[in-house]
């Protein structure tokens, strides 16, 4: 063979393995159908319907108009780790094993984050002070069963999923997906969200460190305090120190604004700016092994009093400390196209809402700024967008829902106090996905097909119901130390003299002999138990407003028949009615005074009540949908369009 | 200098920043070797490689000869200096041409485009004191923060930013190009010469009356390469090196 005749063959054959190789997964299964599906969380079939008769949603009503419009069954309970779960699984809660965002040990009664965990090294090599992991440790998706992406992922059909919640860490790499996580990816400090608050102002100063921390900073004179950042534990060091980083904050009072420094980055901002994302960097064996970390400052006020506010340390999607995409370098290739963005699963900071660490313009500009990176994500991934299936996830709808609820229900009692500026809130969102609907749509042909879907839908929330405390106040629960009750875990309770109690914002169980640490029901009492309850919850009546707080208690085993339930999971789940859900105290087992009150959270609207309440919505460029669609079926369905298999509709 | 490297790299203005940094490398370290080639003895240079190799294998042939050994090392070791004396001349005179280049190219492709997430911070360092009324407000609104003033260290700070990359305005005269279709971030002051223009000069000069010192910070550009994410020094310093090696086959010089 001559020199020229082999280097031609030599560059030939792999290209024509290639090609025959690319042919051959063709006829596998890739239907060559292209499926884009919108995520929209606690998008309400009746806010739907209404924004789009008012001409809000022009691109909705086009796509409603093409294709179908439905009210989509939601999970029980109604909750967004749930629900998205039986989206991804295609199963119940028994199956996936996911029942709330709390779930609790019964031998420990401790509670734990039902999304995912930290396990720490099974083996350490020791060197003076020194923990050098070995082996074992990591970061586990708690959800169970087969998500429904597997199947189109053996046939070769490409797999996009954007802000997947219910999916921290991603699934391993495999050659046809891209995942990038969503709901449930902490901050870097491991907790959902938690901000620190840096000011010299005595009255905002509190021990509460619900959502985040008030550093107390002082000036001595020169106009710069000096405010520690704290980041996450050491694992590498004994005892486990929190790593931290020092920032100066320099302060003009005339020109109200304050110039950061760190390291070698520095940045100006002015009252009600926010900062850009800044890197910070915590070095936890020297050079060797450092942490990043990505945050943004917002000066609340420079004077007369400091008030500067930093983001939760999000994981730097440029640097991830934790895996957050699936391969683990889409997260950096999202980033540098669409510019750095919040990572962690909850970015909208309610918690700062609901502490008054923010008002409603402070929140409403993060909110804002969390949208546009969102959709600049959108954009970029929209534009690289090819074959297969590609799911985007909108967090912003449902967590400004949520606080912003009261705006436009006058039965509120926040109603009144919130400025009626605001009232245009909720519909501007609405508004504003329905340009990324318009985007997508500018997709459509006769090989694509759009389907927009939303894990539940919205209801009022107006009056707290203190399960725990109505548990105690019927006999179901002894309280032993009445000074504990507003102490979280169960701390006033005498179990020995306990049946029943609540924890997260549906689950309800039975204290059981040989589950519970120190349970008293036997399983020959629980039954009779469990509908003594089922009695006494649905028969309450709220005596302000002779409602029912309880439409439906429901028994697991009921709802969910046939199946074996694992030892986390509730017993029962309460069902509220519309206007009613659980108190955030007793979500975490205290005991407040009074049953029912006033619900004066700007948290205002809710989801997590009886599933026929709020159901979600469903949007589609399909003529056929199947009839009473649920979420659960979504998967399928799904897979059935990217495969080519429309005679199942 | 400037106005002649505009000219000289406006053909790259068509590529991707990392492409036109990468052609731009390649050309610089073919240019180098062929300067090398004429700057340098190369029949000196010939000679001297092949006296070296002859000596070291002259080593290997009689290691059962102490002497002679530690002869032939110490006439390799008068070889080396002679060999670094002959690289001496040609060095020096692509020191020049390679710190300019260096220079123009950090001023055009190694820092970020100027956005609203990516901000410039100014800090001006006051000599004695620090005058009034410097700096008026902006017309235009590309001054994204108000002036921090730190008495006790006579500093001031600002952040600023531009459209799009690109940054023009009347009132302060700064001058911003970025990675725009030429693919290459520009970094100078104005033509009008006052204090606060002459800093986004790339070499900082001209700082203005009453000014110690004038510092801006805008955030390094990344370039990513098998996975990696490289320096626009690195990317230069790595892929002139290859052309140079390249260039010592192709044009046949000795090294």
């Amino acid at each position: 063979m001559k020199r020229r005749d082999f280097l031609k063959k030599a560059l030939l054959t792999p290209a024509a393995l290639a090609a025959l190789s690319a042919g051959c997964g063709k006829t596998a299964g890739v239907s060559g159908k292209r499926l884009i599906v919108l995520g929209v969380d606690g998008m309400d079939p009746n806010l739907l319907e209404s924004f789009v008769e008012k001409g809000l949603m022009p691109n909705t009503k086009r796509l409603m108009e093409m294709g179908s419009f439905s009210r989509l069954g939601t999970s029980n309970p109604p909750q967004s780790p749930v629900a998205w779960s039986n989206f991804i699984t295609g199963a119940p809660p028994p199956v996936h094993g996911i029942f709330d965002f709390i779930h609790r040990d019964p031998e420990t009664m401790r509670p734990f984050l039902s999304i995912s965990e930290v396990s720490p090294p099974d083996s350490t090599l020791n060197l003076g002070k020194l923990r050098l992991p070995i082996s074992g440790g990591g970061v586990d998706l708690l959800r169970k069963g087969t998500p429904f992406w597997n199947s189109l992922l053996q046939r070769g059909i490409p797999v996009t999923m954007v802000k997947l919640p219910v999916d921290f860490p991603p699934p391993p790499a495999n050659s046809h997906g891209l995942f990038l996580s969503g709901l449930g990816t902490p901050d870097i400090r491991g907790s959902q969200g938690s901000f620190t608050f840096f000011t010299d102002d005595p009255r905002a100063i509190s021990d509460d460190t619900g959502g985040g921390v008030v550093i107390p900073v002082r000036d001595y004179g020169n106009g710069c305090y000096t405010c520690r950042v704290d980041g996450p534990a050491n694992s590498l060091i004994e005892g486990n120190p929190t790593m931290s980083v020092e920032v100066k904050a320099w302060v003009d009072r005339d020109s109200r604004a304050v110039r950061i420094d760190m390291g070698d980055a520095s940045v100006v901002i002015g009252e009600k700016q926010w900062s850009p994302w800044m890197h910070f960097s915590f070095p936890a064996l020297g050079p060797l092994s450092t942490v990043h970390a990505i945050g943004r400052f917002y000066l609340k006020e420079a004077a007369p009093k400091l008030k500067l506010y930093l983001s939760p340390l999000n994981i730097d999607p440029e640097n991830p400390a934790l895996p957050i995409s699936s391969p683990d370098w889409y997260s950096r290739d999202l980033a540098e196209d669409a510019g750095l963005f919040y990572t962690q699963g909850f970015p909208e900071d309610t918690k700062a809402l609901s502490r008054g660490i923010f008002n409603d313009d402070d929140y409403l500009s993060q909110a804002e700024m969390v949208l546009k990176e969102r959709m600049s994500l959108f954009h970029s991934v929209l534009s690289r967008y090819r074959e297969g299936l590609l799911f985007f996830y909108f967090t912003s709808l449902d967590l400004n829902v949520h606080m912003f609820y009261r705006s436009m229900d006058p039965a509120s009692p926040l109603y009144d106090a919130t400025e009626s500026r605001f009232s245009g809130v909720i519909a501007d969102l609405y508004f504003r996905i329905d340009i990324a609907v318009g985007e997508a749509m500018e997709l459509l042909d006769h090989r694509t097909e759009i389907i927009l879907l939303s894990d539940h839908g919205f209801a009022p929330f107006r009056r707290s119901f203190n399960l725990n405390s109505f548990l105690a106040a019927e006999g179901f629960a002894d309280i032993s130390s009445p000074y504990q009750r507003n102490s979280d875990m169960f701390a006033c309770l005498d179990w020995s003299k306990t049946g029943a109690y609540g924890l997260g914002l549906n689950g309800l169980y039975i204290n059981q002999a040989g589950r519970e640490k120190n349970g008293i029901i036997t399983s020959a009492d629980k039954r009779s138990l469990m509908e003594r309850l089922k009695s006494s919850l649905e028969g309450a009546i709220d005596p302000l407003t002779g409602e029912k707080p309880v439409k439906n208690l429901f028994i697991l085993e009921d709802v969910y028949p046939g199946y074996d339930m694992p030892p986390w999971a509730p017993d029962m789940l309460v069902g509220y009615s519309h206007g009613y859900r659980a108190s955030w105290e007793t979500t975490l087992g205290a005991f407040p005074e009074g049953v029912i009150t006033d619900n004066m959270d700007p948290w205002s609207g809710t989801h997590c009540i009886s599933p026929d309440v709020c159901p979600g919505s469903l949007v589609t460029s399909l003529k056929t949908i199947p009839a009473n669609p649920t979420l659960t079926e979504m998967g399928s369905l799904i897979n059935r369009i990217l495969t080519d298999e429309d005679s199942v509709l | 200098m400037n106005v002649l490297f505009d000219a000289l790299l406006f053909p790259f203005r068509r590529f991707d920043p990392l492409w036109g940094l990468m052609w731009i490398s390649a050309l610089s370290g073919i240019m180098m070797i062929l300067v090398f080639k004429k700057t340098s003895d190369q029949q000196a240079i010939s000679l001297l490689r092949k006296r070296m190799g002859s000596r070291a294998l002259g080593m290997l042939l009689f290691l059962e000869s102490p002497p002679t050994v530690i002869r032939l090392a110490l006439g390799l070791i008068v070889d080396n200096f002679i060999y670094l004396w002959h690289l001496l001349k040609p060095m020096l005179i692509i020191a020049l041409p390679f710190v300019i280049i260096t220079s123009q190219l950090d001023a055009r492709y190694s820092r970020e485009p100027l956005n609203a997430e990516n901000p410039s911070t100014v800090t001006v360092y006051w000599e004695d004191s620090i005058p009034e009324s410097q700096y008026g407000a902006p017309e235009e609104g590309l001054i994204i923060s108000p002036i921090v003033t730190i008495t006790d260290s006579l500093e001031q700070s600002f952040s600023f930013t531009g459209s799009n990359g690109i940054f023009v305005h009347q009132t302060i005269g700064i001058k911003l190009g970025s990675r725009g279709p030429s693919g290459s971030v520009l970094v100078r002051g104005a033509e009008k010469s006052n204090a606060i223009q002459a800093l986004f000069r790339p070499w900082n000069a001209n700082a203005g009356e009453g000014i110690l010192k004038i510092n801006s910070h805008i955030q390094e550009t990344r370039y990513i390469i098998l996975g990696g994410r490289w320096s626009f020094f690195a990317v230069f310093l790595v892929f002139s090196s290859i052309w140079a090696i390249l260039g010592t086959v192709i044009f046949k010089v000795k090294v």
